[in-house]
């Protein structure tokens, strides 16, 4: 257990209670806070990535095949396109997986977000530092009614946002931040 | 939604406020030493200004303190346990305002200024006027105004007048504010500058506003009628003498390293104490203080002077200097030159007028030197005739932009207007101000011009550049800018300063020389340039040309950059001047160094020196380059000495360090509750020091090759800059529970800290 807890100068906090349901020591790890449970993406989420995908990698994979057939050798035009392809599929089938990788939750004081397959993140923002919530909705989004909500703090990195969201429940989502974000007041 | 746990109101019940605070006071009044009962509680200074209409902070009293939302603690013991540590920082101290009027740094026409202020001052000056302070006792009271020295004028000074016009509008300058009843603590540099600098304010107070013009005819007298400082003394002294941080810092004097005993040409000259892991002498001021959970109450050495703290008996060191009557700070006579009169922050400004001339220059110049040579052929007189247009031209354009480019500060925002068709207004409200930096170029020094830069946290385009000013003019302005950012009155002089240290040219050169790529680079290019001769050979020195290079930026670049480095503290923050081919001064206000870390290369343990760098948020790009290094050489046990006085908490001491999970890595993490500290390097030794309530987020990062090894690794975000704030892989539960209690110390340390902004004036914490 961690050392530094018997410090006397230490403040008692209390022990971060994981939930006992069974689970991986990873789940327990990137769990919600307590009380409260991940909020999943929109099941939309999953088709958006894959038509992604698919408007991203058959062009891509025709016209790229194309040009490399022709500039050296059909085989290698065919190799490239089948490996776009290929990397389509895989995007296709972990499309179901990614959207489960993301989750939010609303703590009492932060906001949680997690996410990433490959590299599986925990993001504890403090309501007080969120500085902008945005929504943007390109039109592929649109067109399946989701939005992304992106959160900006002074140390912003790109990754603070939350994809899929129910158009109403991002923009719900932005505005219990913002509340929030005047109730703890705490600038920068 | 109607998910009550999406209602923050339903989350967050309103008893616990009044809880809270009543624990609050409970607290006050049973731990802090008689804070409120022992002695006088600080009379009220004498009167407002009579106006007094423009001095809000004096009309509105500040709201009574209250403790914000409460954080929502997981439990009721840690919430007890946390305000009664916060309280144990937080002591309340009944501050006077901490702005001074005193003397604006002493200008003088015909002397070059650009040297650091105290450079020229002697170790044993700088300690003479410590000494000064420290040894006297706090009991003789605050100084009420009638005791204070008047002395008749003797004739006018300039200064004085100078003084006058400088705030000439409602009759007298309004007054700093009455005390607030408690002042929010400023994380990192914050605190010590401001408790202290209080001080100096309950006696040399602001001439206007404590001494209306009937009672006291001559505001300037009192000022100089200061002892007069020492013969020989460098004329552009800080305001006043070195007082708490000196007195604290470096045991009663200023830190001057001493002069080094002869010896290797690098060698410091200087046999610090041993490291901070324990060694040190025990911390003199707060030693004696034990607070209620074993360490010092941090902030009564910053009491202020109507403090009812009595200072440790013998032990000064960490003593408010006192203001007994007619206590007066030593101060440099006052001469301001009677041209510079101008109200900086009344109506709006343009920049000098000389900036119209140097702009044509330097496009003509520009001209001149790329397309000039291609006009060559067609004869001199069309050379001169394009050159000629150039000139009148880029005069035309220069003095049009010159006439719509005007600035004003009015209502704690800095106003920019510029662009003749297309107006561009640009309002920066000052309390989102991080920095304010003075840069003069060698040239502009030269000239007596001064570009200044305000840093606002913005991204890479945040700052906003004024350039070129006066040079008087650009001061003011900057002191303006820190007041009205503090909160204060934009009226009020430049804050004083304390010396802090100074950073000698033999230890800059020796420490940067002896470092292992600057060696390597001067012996390798030494090899090649005797390869070269020896074999008569020119083309080895080709392979020297990348060498140079590192060479200018690892060493040359910093050895120009930091000649005749100069730390100071003030209530502004921390000032730090240097360059002499580009002289800055950069003023960080307390608060805005959002994390610090410490540098530590192989060979400068033997010299037992360090550079100290710093996250500040209004710094971006190639700013964060230039900008980010506080002290680029200096002490080890001063630079530790620094963070325990400026850290919140009690410094790195108490910080428990454990290794990360993983065999074989050098990393460390150390928490305590009130910093996240990560020292790291086998070789380069680096601390990273993070307090809590300076984090923005945290992180809890697991990619492939830690998910293999069943680690984690948390994050600390905090604004760019050289601090990362990644901590050691940790076991993933372990990671987990870190990451808690990160958060949750994180909650703690901003509910008692709150923002930045507004230093000076700020109550209770926000």
């Amino acid at each position: 257990m961690v050392d530094f807890a018997e410090s006397s100068k230490m403040p008692r906090l209390a022990a971060p209670v994981l939930p006992k349901e069974p689970g991986s020591p990873l789940e327990r790890a990137f769990a919600a806070p307590v009380g409260s449970e991940w909020h999943r993406l929109d099941p939309a989420f999953t088709r958006y990535r894959r038509i992604l995908a698919a408007l991203l990698a058959v062009p891509v994979a025709a016209l790229g095949g194309t040009a490399v057939g022709m500039w050296l050798h059909w085989a290698v035009g065919a190799a490239v396109a089948a490996l776009v392809l290929l990397a389509m599929v895989v995007s296709w089938a972990t499309a179901e997986r990614t959207r489960l990788s993301w989750g939010y939750a609303e703590g009492d004081s932060d906001f949680y977000l997690t996410f990433g397959t490959v590299i599986r993140q925990l993001l504890v923002i403090p309501y007080g530092r969120i500085q902008v919530v945005d929504i943007t909705a390109n039109l592929l989004e649109q067109a399946l009614g989701i939005a992304t909500v992106q959160v900006r703090t002074a140390a912003s990195t790109a990754d603070m946002r939350i994809p899929g969201l129910r158009l109403v429940d991002a923009a719900a989502l932005r505005d219990r931040l913002a509340e929030r974000g005047e109730t703890f007041p705490t600038g920068l | 939604m109607t998910d009550p746990r999406h209602d923050p109101k339903a989350q967050r019940p309103q008893e616990s406020t009044a809880d809270q605070d009543h624990k609050y006071r409970a607290w006050d009044q049973d731990t802090h030493l008689g804070d409120e009962g022992d002695l006088p509680v600080p009379e009220p200074l004498p009167e407002v200004d009579p106006a007094g209409e423009d001095s809000v902070d004096t009309e509105e009293p500040l709201p009574e303190p209250e403790p914000l939302d409460p954080p929502q603690e997981a439990s009721g013991e840690s919430t007890d346990a946390g305000s009664s540590v916060s309280e144990d920082r937080l002591s309340p101290v009944d501050a006077p305002p901490l702005r001074e009027v005193t003397a604006p740094n002493e200008y003088d026409e015909d002397e070059d200024q650009t040297a650091g202020p105290i450079a020229a001052w002697t170790f044993s000056e700088l300690r003479d006027a410590a000494g000064r302070i420290s040894w006297r006792s706090p009991e003789e009271g605050p100084a009420s105004p009638a005791q204070r020295p008047q002395q008749p004028d003797a004739g006018e000074d300039a200064a004085a007048s100078d003084r006058e016009q400088a705030t000439p509008d409602p009759p007298p300058p309004p007054s700093p504010p009455p005390a607030p009843p408690q002042r929010g603590r400023t994380p990192l540099w914050g605190t010590p500058a401001v408790r202290q600098a209080q001080a100096p304010s309950a006696t040399a107070a602001s001439p206007g506003s404590h001494h209306p013009p009937a009672a006291s005819p001559q505001p300037g007298a009192e000022q100089r009628a200061e002892p007069p400082r020492h013969p020989g003394a460098p004329r552009f002294a800080p305001a006043h003498a070195p007082a708490f941080p000196a007195t604290s810092i470096t045991q009663g004097r200023p830190y001057v390293p001493p002069v080094s005993p002869p010896g290797p040409f690098w060698a410091p000259g200087h046999r610090t104490p041993p490291p901070p892991a324990g060694a040190y002498p025990p911390h003199p001021g707060p030693a004696q203080h034990p607070g209620p959970w074993g360490r010092p109450p941090a902030s009564a050495p910053w009491s202020g002077p109507h403090s009812p703290v009595p200072p440790p008996q013998g032990a000064p060191v960490f003593a408010p200097p006192s203001f007994g009557p007619g206590w007066t700070w030593p101060q440099p006579k006052l001469s301001m030159p009677t041209g510079a009169t101008e109200d900086i922050t009344a109506g709006s400004h343009r920049l000098h007028g000389a900036t119209v001339v140097l702009n044509a220059a330097i496009v003509t110049l520009v001209f001149l030197a790329l397309p000039g040579p291609l006009l060559l052929p067609l004869g001199i007189g069309w050379l001169l005739l394009a050159l000629l247009v150039v000139a009148l031209g880029s005069l035309m354009v220069s003095v049009v932009s010159w006439y719509y480019t005007r600035f004003e500060v009015h209502e704690e925002r800095l106003i920019l207007r510029t662009g003749p068709f297309r107006q561009r207004v640009r309002e920066v409200p000052l309390s989102r101000l991080q920095a304010v930096d003075v840069v003069r170029p060698l040239f502009m020094q030269v000239v007596g011009l001064s570009e200044l830069r305000v840093e606002v946290a913005g991204g890479d385009h945040g700052e906003v550049r004024l350039r070129y000013l006066g040079r008087r003019k650009a001061e003011r302005l900057r002191a303006a800018l820190l007041a009205a950012a503090a909160g204060l009155s934009e009226h009020l002089p430049e804050a004083p300063e304390m010396p802090l240290y100074q950073l000698r040219f033999s230890l800059l050169i020796g420490a940067l020389t002896f470092r292992i790529p600057v060696l390597v680079a001067f012996a390798l290019f030494g090899a090649l340039i005797a390869v070269g001769w020896a074999f008569d050979e020119p083309g080895v020195l080709g392979g020297a040309v990348p060498l140079l290079l590192g060479l200018v930026h690892g060493f040359v670049g910093p050895l120009l950059r930091y000649i005749d480095f100069y730390a100071s503290l003030s209530p502004d923050g921390l000032r730090v001047r240097y360059g002499v081919f580009q002289a800055r001064m950069q003023t960080v206000p307390p608060g805005r160094v959002q994390a610090v870390r410490i540098v530590e290369p192989l060979l400068w343990r033997w010299l037992q020196v360090v550079r100290v760098e710093a996250n500040i948020a209004g710094y971006a790009g190639q700013r964060q380059v230039d900008s980010t290094t506080l002290l680029p050489v200096v002490p080890r046990a001063l630079a530790y000495e620094l963070l325990r006085g400026f850290l919140p908490g009690n410094g790195l001491d108490t910080v428990r360090f454990r290794p990360g999970a993983r065999e074989g890595s050098s990393e460390e993490l150390g928490m305590d509750d009130a910093l996240f500290v990560v020292r790291r390097g086998r070789f380069c030794r680096i601390v990273e020091v993070v307090p809590y309530a300076r984090i923005q987020a945290v992180r809890l990062r697991m990619g492939p090759l830690e998910q293999r090894r069943g680690t984690a690794v948390v994050e600390v975000e905090v604004p760019a800059g050289p601090v990362s704030g990644r901590a050691p892989e940790l076991e993933l539960a372990e990671a987990r529970e870190t990451l808690d209690r990160i958060t949750a110390l994180a909650r703690q340390a901003r509910a008692q800290t709150g923002g930045p902004e507004r230093w000076a004036i700020r109550g209770e914490p926000v």
